[in-house]
């Protein structure tokens, strides 16, 4: 990996495409939580290593790489978030679903994704990674740099979270059917 | 190990796929004979299965990388090949047929679209905003997308043309906003229009671009997305017969045979389902009002509510449909052309050929006779298009800008309240027609007609608005001359200065106002100096016409012998931005200004001469000498007369004109006997032209006057010896005695200081006395 980055420094494009192809992911599940709209999150992505490209050689230490990339990405996706107007939605606090009998299943999606948004970021890019781009542990722990033990953690805890905040959505849920 | 203690941390990460074959083993083992674990996972796996399928639609594309790393590599060549619209971004507004494609979200109330350039790529956002008034027939609409996501995506696909719509998202407010978003990529951008787009011009290309992008997507992408769209339609329907609404599916599929390129959206068909149920219900609440009421007077109730039932009816019978959407588009451009008269002799004619109409219009001159215009003209909507197209024969499009508004729901909403009023009005007119109820009622009854009638009035002024702004466009053209900011003259300013010298400069400076005054000239302003030793300087400033500034010039340069002429000249063009030349635009000479002064010649000494005079009468020579000088025209700068004891001496400083020098001279030698009479000449050094310059030249003279000496002998011998051998020494003893009082005068104070101390310490040191012993 710091071959590729040193390589992809000294202007090799296909190095910074191995990049590419090794974090998209990454990168996009760390987005997803900031911007709503998922089309919003592949430009923000895309931004993201077109900025990392243009930015590449001040990266002094190869091996900071992923933080570097993850903290462009989340720069760009609050602006992206501000600029959508969006934010709201995820700072604000979880409504009381009083009326979740009649809940639609588009309130039922925006409550998952708020929830998902909610967590902290180290339980919610292994929870999305694995939710969303159907990932297996492998792929995660290479993807994100964590050893076995500590991303087995992180993901049960992100997903205890999750079906705590979702709890009352899911019983009434269970409920109805 | 205890593996039902286990269980609880260990669930979501069984679900997650987290634990090793072993210890999946282990759990599934411990679950078989553990009914509570069992159930703890089957929620787990249940609830991950819930979340994972709700959120699923928003999962990146499968070939996320790969898009990636296609635009990074699209961004890169265009860094290569310096395209770069730069971090300004190129910014057009585009105003597109492309409402064809995007009615199929349902009622499209606003289209919002821009496209925008950035360093790499090009996106073309499309922002929809559907009204939705029911937010069950949204939440309908929303089930039926997403139970087929697939269809969702594909449907807004556009892979044959440069433009790739990405995804379509409804968002949940309660009026659903749609985002539609194409993205071309820049190489295909590029081999669209066939050439980079370079900094320069870009106005020109954007505008071309706009053209093509109007081309696209309004005729041939719009027919291809319609044409899929047709090719969806019977899934559609097929969702729709599968629910149990009857006359909605009937309704939509009668629509949808009518095969006229207008697509009715879900959501319009379900709307009209809650309407008929709140018709339904309106209908019902009117009649118990009516069954309760009393038949004498009409009551407002029941009205107000067959009129809002009436006006839904409207409503939803006058959806808009593609043929009659209103759109006002308007349109901004400005030409460059050779000629405006022949502009616009070819503008009305083109105008005409378009039936259209000049509607006004102003017009300015400019200094250089170069003409901007504009020019507002009306053409019929359907005719604007080809009229924009023809503006460019005119001449050269330096600028354009199209805007179109779509104000649909204002007409219409116009036209269903217009509809209620009549109604209103109706029913009031048949109420008077009757005559029912008091005199009072009546009246009553009659304002409020008044008032509708108004209202009605109103409303119709502004639906004829709406309908001449929807069936005229306003073309505002700006018709501006070529070379507009070229200059319309240049201006020549010219200054002078010129200084001479002249032997009588009082007698040159009247000729000099004289010799302008004859020219044309005008003095602007005059004086003459005179300083004490004779020399005199006069200044004039004057002003002249140009072309008789050279000749003025010359003849006042022969009235003395010039020591400074200089010149100035200017050229400046007016009206006009620097660096545009044109050589033929005409040249107006201000009128010179001359700078003149006339001085009389600097004095310059050439003789110099000393003379000693021994005369006994000093004193009386003195004054002869004076006088000779006063009659020479001579000036005495400095002169003393001392008397000694022994007689007395006087002294002249004399300065006179040269050619009086050798006559003063003889005169003053006369007073005496002369002891001392030297003559020096000196030539003036020639000017650095050779020539010989104007001089006053000067003599000085210093003239003393002495009586004869008194001759006494001097001593000599041994008396004068002992006689200066006594005074030196008295002179040394009183010199002494000087000095010795000098010095006592600076010692004594400090002796006595130091005698009184001494006396006072041998004071204290005195042992006190010792008592006498008895």
């Amino acid at each position: 990996m710091d071959d590729l980055i040193r390589r992809a420094q000294a202007g090799d494009r296909t190095a910074f495409e191995d990049l590419i192809r090794a974090h998209a992911r990454l990168v996009w599940a760390s987005v997803y939580g900031w911007v709503k709209d998922p089309a919003w999150t592949e430009d923000v992505v895309q931004e993201t290593f077109l900025k990392a490209w243009e930015a590449l050689k001040e990266l002094k230490q190869p091996e900071a790489f992923r933080g570097w990339l993850l903290t462009i990405a989340r720069r760009l996706a609050w602006r992206q978030a501000e600029l959508s107007g969006r934010a709201e939605s995820i700072s604000e606090l979880p409504e009381t679903p009083a009326a979740v009998d009649v809940a639609d299943p588009g309130d039922e999606h925006d409550e998952v994704h708020k929830a998902l948004a909610r967590l902290p970021e180290r339980y919610r890019v292994p929870v999305t990674l694995h939710f969303l781009n159907g990932m297996e542990y492998g792929a995660i722990e290479r993807s994100t740099g964590l050893a076995n033990g500590s991303l087995r953690g992180l993901v049960a805890r992100g997903v205890a979270k999750l079906r705590a905040e979702l709890a009352p959505w899911w019983r009434s849920r269970h409920e109805r059917a | 190990m205890n593996v039902h203690d286990d269980m609880e941390a260990r669930t979501d990460v069984y679900v997650a796929g987290g634990l090793s074959a072993d210890e999946r083993r282990d759990v599934d083992q411990h679950a078989a004979g553990c009914a509570a674990c069992a159930a703890r996972l089957k929620d787990a796996q249940d609830f991950a299965a819930w979340a994972k399928g709700l959120i699923a639609i928003d999962a990146p594309p499968a070939d996320l990388e790969n898009r990636l790393i296609e635009r990074f590599r699209a961004a890169g060549q265009v860094k290569k090949r310096r395209f770069r619209v730069g971090g300004q971004v190129l910014k057009i507004s585009i105003t597109v047929a492309a409402t064809a494609a995007l009615i199929f979200l349902g009622d499209v109330f606003t289209a919002q679209q821009s496209v925008q350039g950035y360093d790499g790529y090009l996106s073309l956002n499309s922002k929809l905003i559907v009204q939705s008034n029911s937010a069950a027939a949204e939440a309908r609409l929303r089930a039926l997308s997403s139970a087929s996501a697939d269809y969702t995506r594909d449907f807004w696909a556009l892979d044959a043309s440069e433009l790739r719509p990405l995804t379509i998202a409804p968002s949940a407010t309660q009026s659903a906003s749609a985002t539609l978003r194409f993205q071309a990529r820049s190489g295909g951008f590029e081999s669209f229009f066939g050439r980079d787009l370079s900094r320069t011009g870009w106005s020109e290309e954007g505008e071309r671009m706009q053209r093509g992008l109007q081309a696209s997507l309004g005729d041939d992408a719009g027919v291809d997305v319609l044409n899929r769209a047709n090719k969806s339609l019977p899934d559609i329907s097929g969702e729709m017969a599968k629910n149990p609404s009857g006359a909605t599916s009937e309704s939509l599929a009668a629509k949808l045979s009518e095969d006229k390129g207008y697509v009715p959206s879900a959501s319009l068909a379900i709307e009209t389902d809650a309407i008929k149920d709140r018709k339904e219900k309106l209908v019902a609440l009117k009649d118990s009002a009516m069954a309760k009421l009393p038949p004498a007077l009409p009551d407002p109730g029941p009205q107000v509510s067959t009129l809002a039932v009436a006006k839904e009816v409207e409503q939803f019978e006058e959806r808009p449909n593609q043929d009659n959407r209103k759109i006002v588009r308007n349109a901004e451009a400005t030409i460059e052309v050779d000629s405006y008269e022949a502009t616009y002799k070819k503008l009305g004619e083109m105008v005409a050929a378009e039936k259209g109409y000049i509607a006004g219009g102003d017009i300015q001159k400019m200094a250089n006779g170069k003409i901007q215009a504009n020019v507002t003209i009306r053409i019929p909507a359907d005719r604007f298009e080809g009229a924009l197209a023809r503006i460019k024969d005119l001449g050269t499009v330096r600028y354009q800008n199209i805007k179109s508004e779509d104000v649909t729901k204002e007409y219409f909403d116009l036209d269903a309240r217009l509809k209620s009023k009549e109604l209103l009005a109706e029913r009031l007119r048949k109420l008077l027609a009757e005559g029912k109820g008091s005199v009072k009622d009546l009246m009553e009854v009659e304002v409020q007609l008044g008032g509708a009638q108004e209202a009605i009035d109103k409303i119709k002024g502004e639906m004829r608005y709406y309908d001449s702004v929807v069936s005229m466009s306003t073309l505002i053209l700006g018709i501006v001359e070529k070379d507009l900011s070229q200059p319309f003259e240049y201006v020549q300013t010219l200054s002078a200065n010129l200084a001479l010298t002249a032997r009588d400069p009082d007698d040159a400076y009247a000729r000099a106002q004289k010799e302008i005054t004859n020219a044309g000239g005008q003095v602007v302003d005059s004086r003459m100096n005179r300083q004490n030793d004779g020399s005199s300087t006069g200044t004039i400033r004057a002003r002249v016409d140009a072309d008789k500034f050279s000749s003025l010039r010359e003849s006042l340069k022969k009235l003395g012998v010039v020591t400074n002429d200089t010149i100035n000249q200017q050229k400046t063009a007016r009206g006009g931005n620097e660096g545009t030349s044109k050589i033929d635009a005409p040249l107006r000479k201000e009128q010179a200004l001359l700078d003149l002064s006339v001085s009389s010649p600097p004095i310059f000494v050439t003789r110099r001469s000393q003379i000693i005079v021994e005369t006994g009468e000093v004193e009386s020579a003195y004054q002869n000498a004076r006088r000779a000088v006063e009659g020479a025209g001579g000036k005495i700068v400095n002169g003393s007369l001392t008397g000694y004891a022994a007689g007395s001496q006087a002294k002249l400083q004399i300065q006179v004109d040269a050619d009086k020098f050798s006559a003063l001279v003889d005169s003053l030698k006369t007073a005496g006997k002369v002891k001392n009479a030297n003559v020096n000449s000196v030539l003036p050094a020639a000017s650095a032209d050779g020539s010989s310059a104007l001089l006053r030249e000067r003599a000085e003279i210093d003239f003393a006057l002495v009586s004869p000496q008194q001759l006494i002998a001097e001593e000599h011998g041994l008396m004068k010896s002992i006689r200066d051998t006594f005074a030196n020494s008295w002179a040394g003893l009183l010199w002494s005695v000087e000095k010795l009082f000098v010095g006592i005068s600076m010692i004594g104070p400090w002796l006595l200081l130091l005698v009184l101390a001494w006396v006072f310490w041998r004071r204290r040191k005195k042992p006190a006395p010792v008592p006498p012993s008895k």
